[in-house]
């Protein structure tokens, strides 16, 4: 590309476009990219919030590798993550596209009680689910007895707990993402299936040949912002378990803020997320130019 | 159509169960303490004490915050992100790919991890305890950026090729064209902003000091505290909390009933 | 584009709405900025109370604050969980932190190694210190410095239904064998046996450490060396890891392992819980008959631990001297009045000074209270180790609660994790 080849439209054009992505990309530079490049210069240190820090160079991350602690945090997230990323998925483009179908009233009442839970906080939601949860005193028990299956353990049990934290964390999200499925179906124009259907095809293949690669780039969205917040589940685990039982739940998140502020070792703890920052974004990279080589074009 | 009552059938019953907790949460507000954590539909006795205990000054005053914290975030943000969306999707520049990547990936640090340096600048801005401590930093999510962005991608280019044969300017073009057809994505991005910012809690929790400008998540927590929650108060005030945030969905809702794009085309 | 319009109208609206609601609080926050003047000295303190508790503080600081023109104690309120892991770190790498604070055991050695902590030594009349329960004293007091001023003993027993106990034929337990008895037979479908904390917290360690004790175990021996692997260790925690194992204590919470709601809503027959109930257990349960017991021993030797928060300054503060000033006039002065509520009145917690529990002997004979009084000379003061050797058996109890390991290993694995922390 000749610079004095470029017209002075172009030109224009380019002026445009960062003045529109200046005031953006000016906020994300104060409030956030500093703060990284601060917590990347801190996993260098020894610092405890209050004394002077100590430059101990590639020491946190030594630490890090051989940490058994840490690794363990990491396999739990990743089967977090390997779990929850699908079924979120899966489940809301599935309600997405039933509901898209659906020419009734009770549409819109649908769309609402889903979306409802997203309005709850975790810290309430925490609080309902363990409602629903207890052992001896829980709703689901209760539902369980009627039906006369046997007594769970739920959130006290080290298998189950994990999987009790994913289901509402589902609860929370699907309704979200389910919208955003719909707005995106939507805007696909009804004669593109018309024409499909007038052409034989069967209701999987206008999914399948139309309607998916039309939603690729709300795709795209849901799966790598999903991924991403799967590897930064706190809260929700706060509140229910605290990393129980016996460190069942105790994922990457949660061990990085146990680090961080209980032992009060910033250095080692910004060290951990540092390294969950990059195994993020080459997650998500690959996730994104996945996606995209499949539709042969860019991303 | 012949299945659709097979299917309202199926959606109607799914509803439901993903309504039972929050039925959980409003009945047990009306329960009397003693009877909270028992497994039951209805309470035994309608008990209104809970709620007239909640609705105090103190609680109005942090509904209020939260509502304008909220508002004000999601209506800057919303202007912002969507200009700096469309031209990640839509206009071309050197560095596009680099300012993108730098863009999303600021998503991928734990919150946590940033929240002392983040302090830091605030503190050096002199924005702590104060609504600005609360909005600025709020405003700047790469999540509402990236959301943006997909959605230009997709944008039909036939209306933008219309409107430059008419001799319409790149800005012109935004505001008067793309601006008012981005209504599906600005219902699903108020919802996850308003909320995203009426259900954050650290953040506020750590830059705010003063009373005055507590937010309704801050006040919540604050109840859990102590040898003896008084979980009917806090149950109720929760209970309590989430009607703004229903009202705000039941006004969206006709918004998110229409097809959108398709509409303008015409 | 009206329809966008229209949006940011309901937006507006809401806004304008909201502004309604604000009347009730706009005077309140008038009168607290009325009175800062440029001479006044502003003194930080951050609590994190509920109920009685906060009323008292509440009120302490105005009464203060109004008989004081020159300083002015600016009192926030705060979440007790995020008290100490995010917010007083967080405050402190900026510079930001409360002149005055609140440590628990849990936290003073890792602050006051660190020096977070003004040294109070100074502020320390001899009077007072001879005042201050032995124990109490040297419990915030680090390479002869004292960092902390001891405000309340908190101290644990065994909690009851009595009229559970009572149907079931079973008299209150004093020994493990009754105690592990009685929690068998009082646990059914919908009823525990007897709650015990179940996270990984210092609360579950603060209850752990009597249990310890009693079997006769410890972490550390005199001479400092790490005795976690001995016999007395594993039979402490398999007589502790029995209760989760065989289902009579829960594994999960829906409230907290301290609230008395357990044993008051009939969910746990029993409940091991400290003196800071005692005020929930007789006013927000009236209907339910719970009694208190001395926390079972093997032997029918009792221990107890006794905890409690203690006020302490932060060292980086400006104003230490006032700060000192409003601390020691509370619970530090020859007017012992203040000190007295609050640990009969505000909440029920032994005082850290004889005087005010000479003054006020009426009130610790009082119902529930009389037992603790009773044997609240076996209390030991609640260990502060460093956070490693807190993390180390708090993962030693999980493993054996919840994780399947045996006591033998747990102990190991504790034993190595604590000498290797030890060595660096």
């Amino acid at each position: 590309m000749k610079k004095s080849n470029i017209s002075k439209r172009r030109r224009k054009e380019h002026l445009i476009a960062y003045a529109f992505i200046l005031p953006d990309f000016l906020g994300l530079f104060i409030f956030v990219i500093i703060p990284i490049i601060y917590a990347f210069y801190i996993s260098f240190f020894k610092w405890d919030f209050i004394n002077e820090k100590i430059f101990v160079g590639a020491a946190n991350y030594i630490r890090m590798w051989k940490d058994m602690n840490w690794w363990n945090a990491m396999l739990r997230t990743l089967k977090l993550t390997v779990l929850y990323v699908p079924l979120l998925f899966c489940l809301s483009l599935f309600f997405a596209a039933l509901i898209s179908t659906i020419r009734s009233k009770a549409g819109s009442f649908i769309k609402t009680s889903f979306l409802m839970p997203f309005a709850i906080t975790s810290v309430i939601a925490s609080t309902l689910w363990m409602f629903l949860y207890n052992e001896k005193r829980g709703y689901l028990n209760a539902a369980f007895k009627a039906l006369g299956l046997s007594n769970q353990k739920f959130l006290g049990s080290g298998k189950q707990a994990l999987v009790c934290i994913i289901v509402v964390l589902l609860w929370i999200n699907l309704g979200y993402n389910m919208i955003l499925f719909l707005s995106a179906i939507k805007d696909i124009p009804e004669s593109y299936r018309e024409a499909a259907i007038l052409d034989g095809a069967g209701r999987w293949q206008v999914f399948r040949y139309i309607t998916f690669p039309l939603i690729r780039q709300t795709s795209i969205f849901i799966l790598v912002t999903t991924t991403i917040a799967s590897f930064q589940v706190l809260d929700l685990i706060m509140v229910m378990t605290k990393g129980g039982p016996a460190k069942a739940t105790e994922v990457g998140a949660l061990y990085i803020y146990d680090r961080s502020f209980n032992m009060m070792e910033m250095g080692y703890g910004s060290a951990l997320s540092v390294f969950l920052f990059f195994s993020l974004l080459v997650f998500s990279f690959v996730q994104m130019r996945l996606t995209s080589e499949e539709q042969g074009e860019g991303v | 159509m012949k299945k659709e009552p097979v299917k309202i059938i199926l959606l109607v019953v799914f509803s439901i169960i993903l309504l039972f907790p929050i039925y959980i949460l409003f009945m047990s507000a009306f329960k009397e303490p003693g009877e909270l954590f028992v497994v039951s539909l209805w309470p035994r006795k309608i008990s209104f004490d809970n709620l007239k205990l909640v609705l105090n000054p103190k609680f109005l005053n942090s509904i209020k915050n939260s509502l304008f914290v909220s508002a004000t975030v999601t209506a800057v943000a919303m202007i912002l992100h969507s200009m700096c969306g469309y031209a990640l999707a839509r206009l071309d520049f050197p560095g596009k790919k680099l300012i993108f990547t730098t863009i999303i990936s600021t998503l991928m640090i734990p919150t946590t991890t940033i929240l002392v340096p983040l302090f830091m600048v605030c503190k050096s801005l002199g924005i702590e305890n104060s609504y600005a401590g609360l909005i600025i930093p709020a405003l700047f999510n790469a999540y509402g950026i990236f959301l943006f962005r997909q959605f230009y991608l997709d944008f039909p280019k036939e209306l933008e090729e219309a409107a430059e044969v008419e001799g319409c300017g790149k800005v012109r073009l935004f505001v008067q064209i793309v601006l008012p057809l981005s209504r599906p994505m600005i219902v699903p991005l108020t919802i996850a902003f308003f909320l995203g910012t009426w259900n954050n809690y650290l953040w506020p929790l750590i830059i705010n000091k003063k009373e005055e400008y507590q937010t309704i998540q801050v006040y919540l927590a604050n109840m859990v505290s102590g040898y003896s929650t008084p979980w009917n108060e806090v149950i109720a005030t929760a209970a309590m909390s989430a009607i703004p945030v229903f009202l705000l969905f039941l006004l969206l809702q006709k918004q998110l009933k229409e097809g959108i794009k398709v509409t303008g085309i015409k | 584009m009206k329809k966008i319009t229209a949006l940011f109208m309901v937006l507006v609206l809401m806004m304008a709405l909201s502004a309604c609601g604000n009347k009730g609080t706009k005077e309140d926050s008038s009168e607290q900025t009325g009175t800062d003047s440029s001479d006044t000295t502003v003194v930080k303190f951050w609590s994190f109370h509920a109920g009685g508790e906060a009323e008292f503080l509440e009120n302490v600081v105005k009464e203060y604050n109004a008989a004081h023109d020159d300083v002015q104690i600016e009192h926030t309120v705060v979440n007790q969980s995020d008290y100490t892991t995010t917010l007083i770190p967080t405050a402190y790498a900026n510079g930001e932190a409360p002149d005055i604070l609140y440590v628990e055991p849990a936290t003073f050695t890792k602050y006051a190694e660190k020096g977070m902590l003004a040294d109070l030594s100074p502020y320390y009349t001899d009077e007072l210190k001879a005042d201050i329960l032995p124990s109490a004293l040297e419990a915030v007091t680090m390479d002869n410095k004292i960092y902390a001023l001891p405000i309340e003993m908190e101290t644990l027993g065994l909690f009851y239904n009595v009229d559970m106990l009572k149907d079931a034929g079973i008299n209150p337990p004093a020994t493990w064998d009754e105690l592990y008895d009685a929690a068998k037979k009082l646990t059914t479908d919908d009823v525990y046996g007897l709650v015990l904390p179940v996270e990984e917290t210092a609360y579950t360690l603060f209850n752990w450490w009597p249990f310890m004790w009693m079997a006769g175990a410890d972490v550390f021996d005199d001479d400092g060396n790490c005795i976690v692997e001995s016999k007395e260790m594993i039979k402490a925690l398999d007589y502790w890891g029995r209760f989760y194992q065989e289902g009579l204590s829960p594994a999960s919470l829906q409230i907290g392992p301290w609230d008395i709601g357990n044993v008051g809503t009939k969910a746990a027959a029993m409940q091991v819980s400290g003196t800071y109930v005692i005020n929930a257990a007789e006013n927000d349960y009236p209907a339910v008959n719970i009694g208190v017991v001395p926390l079972p021993s093997p032997d029918n030797n009792p221990i107890t631990v006794a905890g409690g928060q203690k006020l302490a300054i932060n060292a980086q503060s400006e104003c230490k001297d006032e700060a000192a000033d409003f601390i020691f006039s509370l619970y530090g002065s020859t007017d012992i009045k203040k000190a007295g509520v609050w640990t009969t009145e505000a909440k029920f917690a032994y005082p850290a000074r004889q005087s005010v529990i000479d003054s006020k002997s009426d009130v610790f004979e009082k119902g529930l209270r009389s037992t603790f009084t009773d044997f609240y000379s076996t209390a030991v003061p609640e260990p502060s180790y460093k956070a490693e050797v807190t993390d180390a058996i708090g993962k030693m109890l999980q493993d054996v609660m919840f994780g399947g390991v045996s006591s033998e290993d747990a102990v190991k694995e504790a034993q190595k994790t604590i000498e290797s922390t030890m060595n660096q």
